[in-house]
This record gives C-alpha cells, sequence and structure tokens, in this order.
C-alpha cells in the first residue's frame, strides 16, 4: 500500500487487513481485478449473498468492480499500479447521505447516523493486500462481532483474485501457443 | 525475387533461426493493424535483438530489393507498420524493450523502443521518476518507438504535450545501416541531457512512421513522479458546456490529462459501472498532479472555479479509475461490450476552431444516419484537450473480426467509407492528425517547398525507397 488509505480514513476504529504473496505483475493483478466477477467471491467459504448486499452488489454475476461503483461506491484515490481505494457513505435508518463526489467529500462528511466504509486494494513488494476499514458513529461492540466476517471477506476476495490472475496466466500462455 | 526459403536463411543467419517467422498465418496477423484497411502479406517477420542485427536486416533488405516495414505493438489504426507489397520484410522491435541507462539526477533515461510505456513506467518508478508523457491508454501493449513514430497522446498529454515532446534525443538505423543519434548524445563528448544542440534532427524521426529510419533507442526527459493525483469530473448538456469546460480547465495550465466522452460514450461507461455517466450527454474528466496536497487542492479548486461554471460537478470515479491502471482500464471498459472492431478517426484544431469540429463532427454523422443505422454501425466520440489544442476522435464501432474475412462485409465497407470521409471533412478545417501512417493525407496538404525538402530528405536518408513505402505518403507506387 503506498499510504492513500491512511490519508482517507485514519484511525478508523474498524480497520481490517488482509495479505496474499503472488508473483504477479502489478499489471496482472489490476486486470485481474477488472475481470473478477462478484460471484466469485459467493462461491468463497464464509461470504455469502448478504455480505454482498451490504457492499451494493446486486447482481453476483456481474463485474465486481462495475457493481461496486454502480453499487454506490467511488473511487477516492489511486497511486498507478499500486494501489487504489474507493469508499461510500451508508446511512442508518432515516439519515440522510451526504453527496459523494470524491475524497474531499468522503474526508469532510460528519453527518451523524452515517457511515463511512473505505476498501482499499494494494500491491507492491510481492504482495496484494485488501483493507477495509469503516467508521461508523457509535460502532462500540459491533467492531468486535464485524471483524471477523469482514476478514473473512477480505480473504475470500484476495482467494477469488489470486485464481483470477492464474486463469488470465493461463489464457496468455494458451494464446501464446495458438 | 527471393525464395522464402532463401530469405529465412539469410535472416536466420542475422537474428537466429527462432526469430524468423514465415508461417503465412503468423505473417497475415502480424502484417495487419487495427483499421480493417488492406494490406499486403510480409514475405517474412523478423525480431532483432540489437541494433547491429538491425542494421544487418536493413542491408539484406537493401541489397536484395526488398522494403522494409517495422511493427512494434501493433496498435496502430492508419496503416503504419502494414505492407504495403509483396517483398516486405517486417521488422519486429519487440525484443528490442531493455531499460539501458537511468539518470534521475539528470533527468533522463535511453530506453530501447521495443520498450513497453508500462515496464518503463515500473521500471522508473523505483526511482523516484517519470517520463512527462507516460504512455498511451494501451501502454500495456503499445512500445516507446511505436509511440513515438505516431505522436502518440494521452497520459500526461494535457500537461507535456505528445510523446515527442518528451524526447531528448534518439539513436537510428538509417536504410543503408548508418546509425544515427540525435540531441547532446550526439556530441562526442556529451551526454544525452538535452535535445537542442544544433539543428533539431530529433524531431526529424518523430511522428514519421517510420519513413526516415529505425528508431531502436529514445532518450526520454524524466520528471520527479508526481506525489499527489486528484481527479475532477463534470457534466455538460450541450456540446458548448463540453467546449468551454474543456478550454478553461485547459487553460488552467494545472491538469495532467483533461479529456471528455460524447453521450454513446458515457453510456458505455456506465455499462462498465459508471453509472453516473448514464444520461449525460457530455462528460468532462480532469487528473490534477502535484509534489504536494496543497498544490493539488489549489489547482483543483481552480479548475472547479474556471471550468465549473459551465457544467456540473460529478463524482471523479472515471479519471480516479484510469489512473489506477493507466494501461489496461480502458481495455477492461471496452470488454464489458460485445467484441467490436472500433475505427476512430483524429482530428486536432486550434480553440478557435473546435465548435466548427464539433459541426462538422454532428453534420457528418447526420448525413451518414442512415448507413449507420442499416449496418448497425454505433459511433463514440472521445475528446482529449491540451492549452493549446483540441483533439477530437470519434469512432465507428461495427460488429466485425480483425483480418481479411469480415462477419459482416457491407457492414466493414460502409465503416471504412465514412471514416475516410470524415477524415475528408476535418481536413477541409485545416486539423492535425497523430498516427499519419500510410492513412491520412500528409505530402497532398504541404505548401509546395516544404513538401519538396521531406521528399529530398527521404531520397537522402532512404534512397531506395526501402523504409516503409507509403508512410507519409512517401515512396508510393
Amino acid at each position: 500500500m503506498s499510504g492513500l488509505l491512511d490519508e482517507l480514513a485514519a484511525g478508523a476504529p474498524l480497520a481490517v487487513r488482509e495479505r496474499r504473496t503472488l508473483s504477479a505483475k502489478p499489471g496482472e493483478v489490476f486486470a485481474a481485478l477488472s475481470r473478477l466477477r462478484a460471484g466469485a467471491l459467493v462461491q468463497r467459504a464464509g461470504v455469502l449473498g448478504r455480505g454482498l448486499g451490504a457492499l451494493g452488489i446486486a447482481d453476483p454475476s456481474g463485474l465486481l468492480y462495475a457493481q461496486l461503483l454502480a453499487g454506490g461506491f467511488v473511487v477516492l484515490a489511486a497511486d498507478p499500479l499500486r494501489e487504489i481505494v474507493v469508499g461510500r457513505i451508508l446511512a442508518r435508518g432515516r439519515a440522510s447521505k451526504p453527496p459523494l463526489r470524491g475524497r474531499g467529500d468522503f474526508l469532510a462528511s460528519t453527518r451523524p447516523g452515517t457511515a463511512k466504509v473505505a476498501l482499499a486494494v494494494g500491491v507492491g513488494g510481492g504482495e496484494v493486500t485488501a483493507e477495509l476499514r469503516l467508521r461508523v458513529v457509535g460502532l462500540g461492540r459491533g467492531a468486535r462481532v464485524l471483524r471477523p466476517a469482514v476478514a473473512r471477506g477480505l480473504r475470500a476476495f484476495l482467494d477469488a483474485l489470486e485464481s483470477e490472475i492464474a486463469a488470465g496466466a493461463r489464457s496468455r500462455n494458451g494464446a501464446r501457443v495458438a | 525475387m527471393v525464395s522464402v526459403t532463401h530469405l529465412t536463411t539469410d535472416l536466420a543467419a542475422i537474428v537466429g533461426d527462432e526469430h524468423v517467422v514465415t508461417d503465412a498465418a503468423a505473417c497475415e496477423r502480424l502484417s495487419q493493424d487495427l483499421s480493417l484497411e488492406p494490406f499486403a502479406l510480409a514475405d517474412a517477420v523478423v525480431a532483432p535483438g540489437s541494433a547491429d542485427e538491425v542494421a544487418a536486416v536493413l542491408a539484406h533488405a537493401r541489397e536484395r530489393g526488398l522494403a522494409i516495414a517495422v511493427r512494434a505493438g501493433g496498435m496502430s489504426y492508419t496503416r503504419s507498420h502494414v505492407p504495403t507489397r509483396a517483398g516486405t520484410v517486417l521488422l519486429d522491435i519487440r525484443r528490442l524493450d531493455a531499460i539501458l541507462d537511468c539518470n534521475p539526477r539528470d533527468g533522463h533515461v535511453t530506453v530501447q523502443a521495443g520498450c513497453r510505456w508500462e515496464t518503463l513506467y515500473l521500471a522508473l518508478r523505483e526511482h523516484g521518476v517519470r517520463t512527462p508523457f507516460w504512455g498511451p491508454l494501451s501502454g500495456r501493449v503499445a512500445t516507446v518507438g511505436g509511440a513515438l513514430s505516431q505522436h502518440a497522446l494521452f497520459l500526461g498529454f494535457a500537461g507535456h504535450g505528445v510523446s515527442s515532446r518528451s524526447v531528448l534525443g534518439l539513436d537510428v538505423v538509417l536504410a543503408d545501416g548508418t546509425r544515427v543519434r540525435t540531441g547532446s548524445g550526439a556530441h562526442r563528448d556529451a551526454a544525452p541531457f538535452w535535445r537542442d544542440f544544433g539543428p533539431d534532427l530529433t524531431g526529424l524521426f518523430l511522428g514519421d512512421s517510420g519513413a526516415f529510419g529505425v528508431k531502436v533507442a529514445a532518450t526520454l526527459r524524466l520528471i520527479p513522479t508526481p506525489r499527489v493525483a486528484v481527479g475532477v469530473s463534470f457534466a455538460c448538456e450541450h456540446v458548448d458546456g463540453l467546449l468551454a469546460t474543456l478550454e478553461a480547465a485547459a487553460r488552467t495550465g494545472v491538469c495532467s490529462d483533461l479529456y471528455g466522452f460524447d453521450g454513446p460514450f458515457n453510456a458505455l461507461l456506465s455499462g462498465a459501472g459508471f453509472s453516473h455517466l448514464r444520461g449525460t450527454p457530455y462528460s468532462v474528466h480532469a487528473l490534477i498532479e502535484a509534489p504536494a496536497e496543497a498544490i493539488a487542492q489549489a489547482s483543483l479548486e481552480l479548475v472547479r472555479r474556471e471550468a465549473g461554471e459551465h457544467a456540473r460537478e460529478i463524482q471523479a470515479s472515471l479519471p480516479l479509475s484510469i489512473i489506477a491502471d493507466p494501461f489496461g482500464s480502458m481495455r477492461a471498459i471496452f470488454r464489458t461490450q460485445r467484441p467490436a472492431v472500433h475505427l476512430p478517426t483524429n482530428a486536432i484544431v486550434p480553440w478557435s476552431s473546435a465548435a466548427a469540429a464539433m459541426e462538422i463532427h454532428a453534420e457528418a454523422f447526420r448525413e451518414h444516419a442512415a448507413a449507420l443505422e442499416r449496418h448497425g454501425i454505433e459511433t463514440w466520440t472521445l475528446f482529449a484537450a491540451s492549452p493549446g489544442a483540441f483533439n477530437i476522435e470519434p469512432a465507428l464501432v461495427l460488429d466485425d473480426d480483425l483480418g481479411r474475412a469480415s462477419r459482416s462485409p457491407a457492414a466493414r465497407e460502409a465503416a471504412l467509407a465514412i471514416r475516410h470521409d470524415l477524415s475528408r471533412r476535418f481536413d477541409r478545417l485545416g486539423a492535425m492528425h497523430v498516427q499519419i501512417g500510410k492513412y491520412y493525407d500528409f505530402l497532398p496538404k504541404l505548401l509546395p517547398g516544404t513538401r519538396d525538402l521531406l521528399e529530398r530528405l527521404k531520397a537522402t536518408v532512404d534512397p531506395d525507397g526501402t523504409l516503409a513505402p507509403g508512410a507519409l505518403g512517401l515512396g508510393e507506387p
């Protein structure tokens, strides 16, 4: 990670990071990220359709990245071929959501009854990292409840990404032979 | 004519057996480009591994009366590398992919012409530097040499101009095997840190579509890698708003990348997840890079103040998505649609002619509306801006495959005719084109003295017309 997430969500009460050692080039990782289908996470242990719904993903057969954006996530920051951070502001109950056009709105948002979630994927040093941070008023014990589920979700994401990278490599090798 | 067997043996003696291809299917795949325009089949494809091997292949071709076409990443839409006649050897420079020297302190890197932009970017990042123009969006495939032959534009265009503006010098092999170095590197005792040493010989070989020599290496300027990148996007209801927003943002002088899309392109992007662009007639997107957060924020506010007068600010997911995976994101977006062939036409005009260019664009598509509909051809338009110029790039999108066999010959024929018509219309406005290749009119548009000088230069550096016959309209039968 290049520190973009720290600038956007430093000190978030819920911060969960999962790492995976992968020998893929950064371009291969980002290409796999763009090809990854939301349903690939459903197939992994512990990630339920309900979890995808919480991320705003309506169509598990669709591309994960496109589904996240269509579901309300906004790209907050990017470091070329190193890190991308998407974020969303969630509203609880009758609270209204503030506008979210980018990092300025995300940082400025302090409206009661809302939660800010930032999700980052980073590549570097032979590792791919996925990290989620959540800041919500009155989270309290909720953080302890959420942490294992979030960790499981991030691990499922990395599993799916690793499979997609391998599929991409097989496809390239196949094309080369042909 | 040289027999294929002899040709293979001769070329293999220079570059090694494994780097010569004469298989017809492979030759056809490598001979064509992305334009669906006609091409001749190369007799052989040869991949040299050094500048000496390039010189030896050129000498061999010249002796045998063969033509040479130079292919790099193969991303040409203007027949740049395609052979125009039988008896052509296609020189594949992708083995020349090394970074030869990196000097961050003096601000230059020398890289072989077959190096891909993504490879170069990642290597330079380790040193905390980058080239000012840092690649086309196809930079995962496109090479430095290919881009420089075509004046490629995109990443860094608004802030630093087209690819050629980042060049300090070149290493070129002429048709007779002569090695030429340009820029300060041509000085017997100097490093290649400066371009402007006497007449600008570097410029002769930039945007030349390979007509004047084979680029084997380039020395590019370096800048510190920007520490902060922020994006801003706008939605515009009308073409006037689009142009005013792009021009105002360009004139701030703080944008690194500045581009926009028309409604059909926005619909495509919407389908790829950027749903905030759904139903948007025109969108504008800017990327601002800076050495420090405070500078980036001040620049962002400047763009908002100047450009925001003419448009509504929307979320900036698109420019940041593109910058996250700069050499793969657009391909990923296209992949969300059904497979299709894209035929873009590029035209660059001064800001005072931008409205006229938009009118030409609208008029052409109005007049061709029936044919477009009949053949199921869609149109998407991309705009790119810099302080000095407006770039419009409409693309015709049709259900077809690359190659000679068409799934829909009538649609292909119609698309090629409409594309030609578009370029003629833009030409009448005095538009410039990057990627001249063998497609756009070039020589006929030049003043007589300029044309004569170019033809004499070609006769000097390539007297037998060995190199890229037809490129820039030079050496056409």
